[in-house]
């Protein structure tokens, strides 16, 4: 078996440790502990939730009164016990799905992760392959084919060559 | 190619589909509201103020065929509605099993008795000063109306001002539905 050459081998070893750091930098994201106390709760719904009177406005962003009932109805709920999904489908049952402004929970490590990960991955293969190519020796010319250049340029500088 | 090399492309495909496959997710969310999010469901049975310091119990209208009608005095629709629902409610008022009910929000009790006043308004006029009826049935604005079957459940909505028409077709959507 060939030995990889020590450059190849420093480049893979890069290549593992990026890897392993977009890996943890996901993980770590996804992680992030949620809101503990009940005014950071209703502030993320009211970010999540779409204020049925504004154009693209959330309720946390809206100053509408509509938004400040909605506001004072998520702080009540969530002082109440109810649950970030439970307040949500409140909302869902009277609203539709369209009340729903952002992506609901924390995102899953997978749908987070996965893609940022494939597309470093992806990106640290291309450099990898850049790289093995310049490497290798280039290839020669058939040496028909330089005949044949030849014998075009000089039919070229005849055909140009004043009479 | 290299087996790595094809491993990277394909994880490189399957990651820009999976990007692709979120921004589009993303992008069709709807930005618009289910206009009918609250049909078909038990209608809310809010207890509200009205005008006299008495209460208006949606509950308790349980067995009628009830039109809920949101609006406040400011509100330019609700006054080129105003004129169908005084007409409509003149037609059907002495009728059993029959009841309509506005529901204001939005707006101060003064106004709403100088306007409940000044438009000789016989129907039941409840208060929402904090909007938790606006908001149980859903509403995006005013004027809305809504009918609820005898059996108290939310069987129709019209958003915008409403017709005689518009009510008429409300109202026997309630009765059909027992």
């Amino acid at each position: 078996m060939r030995r990889p050459l020590p450059g190849r081998r420093s480049a893979r070893r890069l290549a593992a440790v990026l890897v392993l750091l977009v890996v943890a930098v996901c993980l770590a994201v996804a992680a992030r502990p949620a809101p503990t106390s009940a005014l950071q709760r209703a502030e993320r719904l009211d970010a999540q939730l779409r204020c049925p009177v504004c154009q693209g406005l959330s309720v946390a962003d809206s100053p509408s009164s509509t938004a400040r009932a909605i506001a004072a109805d998520v702080a009540r709920r969530v002082a109440a016990g109810e649950s970030d999904e439970q307040v949500r489908q409140a909302y869902v049952a009277r609203y539709g799905p369209g009340i729903l402004l952002a992506p609901t929970g924390t995102p899953g490590v997978v749908a987070l992760g996965l893609p940022i990960v494939l597309a470093t991955t992806a990106g640290i293969g291309l450099v990898l392959a850049v790289r093995r190519n310049r490497g290798r020796p280039g290839r020669s010319v058939d040496p028909r084919d330089e005949e044949l250049v030849a014998r075009l340029r000089a039919a070229a500088d005849r055909r140009e060559r004043p009479r | 190619m290299r087996a790595p090399v094809r491993l990277l492309a394909g994880a490189a495909a399957v990651g820009v589909a999976l990007l692709v496959a979120l921004m589009v997710g993303g992008l069709g969310r709807s930005a618009t509201f289910d206009p009918v999010a609250v049909l078909g469901r038990p209608a809310p049975a809010d207890v509200l103020p009205d005008l006299d310091g008495g209460r208006v119990d949606l509950a308790g209208l349980r067995g009628t065929a009830v039109l809920v009608n949101f609006w406040n005095s400011w509100c330019q629709p609700c006054q080129e509605e105003a004129p169908a629902l005084a007409t409509f409610y003149a037609r059907h008022a002495g009728e059993p099993g029959f009841a309509m009910v506005g529901v204001v929000h939005d707006d101060t009790q003064e106004a709403v008795s100088r306007w409940v006043a000044a438009h000789d308004i016989g129907w039941l006029v409840a208060l929402d000063p904090d909007n938790v009826a606006a908001l149980d049935f859903g509403t995006t604005g005013q004027p809305e109306t809504y009918a609820i079957s005898p059996s108290g459940v939310v069987v129709g909505k019209r958003a915008g001002p409403s017709t005689l028409d518009d009510l008429e077709r409300l109202l026997d959507m309630a009765r059909r539905t027992s």
